[in-house]
């Protein structure tokens, strides 16, 4: 169950003991300090996930599953206009899948374009593409025992996939998204799945919600009322002082 | 008769060396690989001592071929011979060849019922076979002899024959060409051994230090962690030096 920002702002309002005043409201004061609350939060959980510390189930209300159609060149990209939302995170691709619905499309005559299948809902697969690094990639293609070879195929073979990258040219030429994963061994044309952390949607009105799980709300307020405290310069707080602090604890995140 | 398929037991040994998470340095492929080199071995050793058909492989239609041009190596320019249909075991004197045979579809009879067996021999011992009548290649006294992946028929150069029939001892498929999902075709009273000898292979492959086997963008791995076997005296210990 997503974290309303209706709670939120109560309770920032409860620290401030601000109660029933006007001295903080929510467009002006919570929302924007919400806001780089979210994107801390973000980046400590990205932190986490590199480490393998976190385990998509804390994120629950952000993992989608959603169906594509590759293009000719065994790619995907991952269109936030046509899904409706941005792209946050990529957890598993999966090849050889089975759907609930009519799988059958024709191929985009753009051979560069692959499509998103929101008709299709993904059931099953047998088969997880391994994540590759770029070099990886290449030179893992001709060895039978790593992921995303070429040479073994039938119930053996084992899919990679490369993150995303843009491989447009003159000859290559998307209309919108130009980022694409790539999974080999090649499946040109076919549907795959992939799943996903969406972005979480930043707060707009203050009916809205927050898309992390109930947890995480107290340590939202607390980044939350963290950044409204750069604003009150109490304890010889100063903006130069508490900015810097920030940044070297943001750093040290990605250093 | 139906028996484990070949994916049942790699994932047993992946279980049992616990390759089962996301991030598993031991892929499928090598442990098939693994079952593959063992279950060779063991198979050759089960088919040398024991007399029984459990593991005899016969291929009929195997088509006769005449060279036409020589090609190295073992292509030899107007000899009649036919290509081995699957890998089979090097036993000692081409035992891995069970029988050739062939049928005179001029004698109008059923390939089942009347067949000429051929007999194995080398290119050496042709020499000497050569110069007696009663031994000497003929179409009722026909010979093979193999080189490489080609066995050659000697004696039927007038005969039209177009197919042989053979019965081999075939390897177990190399991974390339294998179907995990198909039947192991393995002596059931040998599975526990396999996987005893499997797991052992496993066993050597973990002995490499961990830091050489994670991507960690560190190229300064030290060996402080490795793991070392343990060492066992052949000698008898109650022996005096």
């Amino acid at each position: 169950m997503p974290i309303l920002n209706q709670e939120i702002h109560d309770r920032v309002l409860s620290a401030l003991d601000a109660e029933g005043s006007e001295r903080y409201t929510w467009d002006q004061d919570t929302k924007i300090a919400l806001k780089g609350a979210i994107e801390i939060l973000i980046t400590w959980l990205n932190e986490a996930f590199a480490d393998n510390k976190l385990t998509p189930e804390s994120l629950r209300e952000l993992v989608n599953v959603k169906v594509w159609q590759t293009n000719f060149y065994s790619r995907v990209s991952f269109d936030a206009s046509v899904v409706g939302h941005p792209l946050w995170s990529l957890l598993a691709v999966y090849p050889e899948i089975e759907t609930n619905g009519n799988p059958s499309s024709s191929p985009s005559t753009n051979k560069a374009e692959s499509k998103f299948r929101p008709d299709l809902t993904f059931i099953s697969s047998l088969k997880s593409a391994k994540r590759l690094t770029l070099e990886e990639w290449n030179e893992n293609s001709n060895n039978a025992f790593m992921p995303g070879n070429t040479i073994l195929q039938g119930s053996i073979k084992e899919y990679a996939y490369l993150d995303f990258a843009d491989y447009t040219s003159s000859n290559y030429v998307k209309a919108t998204d130009k980022l694409e994963a790539t999974i080999r061994p090649g499946v040109s044309n076919q549907l795959v799945a992939l799943a996903y952390l969406k972005y979480p949607t930043m707060p707009d009105l203050i009916s809205g919600s927050i898309e992390f799980p109930n947890s995480l709300t107290d340590l939202l307020v607390e980044l939350t009322l963290n950044k409204i405290s750069f604003k009150q310069g109490q304890g010889g707080a100063n903006l130069y002082g508490v900015t810097s602090q920030n940044i070297n604890r943001l750093v040290s995140l990605i250093k | 008769m139906a028996t484990d398929r070949l994916r049942i037991i790699v994932d047993e040994v992946l279980v049992t060396i616990k390759q089962t998470f996301d991030d598993k340095i031991v892929s499928q492929a090598q442990a098939a690989q693994w079952v593959i080199f063992v279950g060779n071995r063991l198979l050759s050793q089960h088919i040398s001592k024991r007399d029984s058909g459990q593991f005899l492989n016969i291929f009929v239609d195997v088509p006769v071929s005449v060279a036409t041009t020589s090609s190295n190596p073992n292509i030899v320019k107007g000899r009649k011979y036919v290509e081995l249909p699957a890998n089979i075991f090097d036993f000692n004197m081409d035992s891995g060849v069970e029988y050739i045979a062939y049928y005179n579809p001029d004698e109008n009879c059923s390939p089942e019922a009347y067949k000429k067996t051929i007999q194995r021999t080398s290119p050496s011992d042709l020499q000497w076979l050569n110069l007696n009548d009663l031994t000497k290649p003929s179409p009722k006294a026909p010979y093979w002899y193999r080189a490489g992946d080609y066995l050659y028929i000697v004696g039927i150069e007038s005969v039209p024959v177009k197919f042989l029939e053979m019965g081999v001892y075939m390897t177990i498929n190399p991974l390339e060409e294998i179907d995990i999902d198909q039947p192991f075709n393995f002596p059931q009273e040998l599975l526990e051994v396999l996987k005893r000898q499997v797991v052992d292979l496993a066993r050597f492959s973990f002995l490499f230090p961990g830091n050489d086997r994670s991507n960690d963008g560190d190229d300064t791995a030290s060996d402080n962690s490795r793991p070392v076997g343990k060492t066992q005296s052949v000698n008898d210990p109650n022996a005096a030096q």
